[in-house]
């Protein structure tokens, strides 16, 4: 079918002479458009993250977990949405449900990465969705530290976990 | 979703000689994100604290049991603790040499107590101890335990009779 249509193209003239004479017989045509079509679809990804597992001192104070960074195909807003399953609490299992609220901060625009961003916490479960902005161009990382707050140092023994997922769509 | 972030389609006919952009619908593309977990874990260590009593007085001629005081301890989970007991002089008060007793050292072994449980005569080491296991019920919580001895012999010359009592607690 391609060959067909790029041949036709290719003998405009005589095409034409014949068009004129012969409509009803559907001779070929002069132009023969081929539609190619194409999308790239947007697309988020982390490009940038702590370790997957990140050790804090249990005393109070602040912890830079690492930069958490994203880049995006496009500019504009990404969706951003963050799961805490336990809010923002460490869990000790192992010592009847002990938990321990922390803060979290993200130090990336709109937070100023360069100074202490505020804080947030959650005592509860949470999925909280946000638009984020993206990169002033695409395919641009843009990226912050990530951190947390202790409020207070532990003080019932134990091994407390807690886990923050983070996912990006377009 | 934003105007950038829209599916972009562009759509090229091509025809003979002839190049014309023309608006044709293509299939919308799936949205692709991204998804991280950082798990966040902090460890805090078993401890515990152990607060003696001051001096204790006790009659060097009476074979009575003898309290010597409350040893409180209180440690940072919940469970079971090791406390330990052990002194200077192995379990025996001690009246050194002197004019009074003729210069000779007068001793005593005394056996001990510590909240209802037997201990015995102390060894002068810790290595040696006597320990005993405290249930902690609740953490970061004081409880104590009362302490006290009971001499296997009474002391029949005078004299200042001495022995100090260590006391220890690990989780």
């Amino acid at each position: 079918m391609r060959y067909n249509r790029l041949f036709a193209a290719a003998s405009v003239g005589a095409c034409l002479v014949a068009s004129s004479a012969a409509v009803a017989a559907s001779p070929p045509q002069a132009s023969a458009p081929v539609q190619v079509s194409a999308s790239l679809a947007p697309t988020c990804d982390f490009t940038t993250a702590p370790p997957g597992t990140v050790s804090i001192a249990p005393t109070a104070g602040v912890t830079n977990l690492g930069d958490l960074g994203y880049t995006c195909n496009f500019t504009g807003n990404a969706h951003l949405t963050l799961n805490l399953v336990n809010g923002t609490q460490l869990y000790n299992p192992s010592n009847g449900g002990d938990t321990v609220l922390y803060q979290l901060a993200w130090g990336i625009p709109p937070n100023d990465p360069n100074a202490a961003p505020p804080f947030q916490s959650w005592n509860s479960p949470q999925s909280i969705g946000f638009d984020w902005q993206t990169a002033p161009a695409p395919n641009v990382e843009i990226k912050g530290p990530l951190r947390i707050n202790l409020p207070n140092a532990l003080t019932v023994a134990g091994t407390y976990t807690s886990v923050i997922s983070y996912d990006i769509a377009p | 979703m934003t105007e950038a972030a829209r599916p972009r389609r562009a759509v090229i006919a091509i025809g003979a000689g002839l190049l014309v952009a023309s608006a044709v619908a293509a299939p919308a593309p799936a949205l692709a994100g991204d998804h991280k977990d950082i798990l966040i874990t902090t460890t805090l260590a078993r401890t515990c604290g152990v607060t003696a009593p001051g001096d204790q007085t006790i009659d060097p001629s009476s074979l009575a049991v003898q309290p010597v005081g409350s040893v409180s301890y209180r440690c940072n989970f919940v469970g079971g603790a090791t406390l330990r007991l052990w002194s200077q002089n192995g379990g025996q008060i001690i009246s050194p040499a002197s004019p009074s007793n003729g210069g000779a050292p007068q001793s005593r072994i005394y056996s001990t107590v510590f909240d209802g449980a037997a201990l015995g005569q102390l060894t002068n080491a810790a290595d040696t101890s006597a320990q005993t296991v405290r249930a902690i019920a609740a953490a970061n919580t004081d409880q104590s335990g009362a302490a006290s001895i009971q001499l296997s012999s009474a002391a029949v010359i005078a004299g200042a009779y001495l022995d100090t009592i260590f006391v220890d607690i690990t989780p």
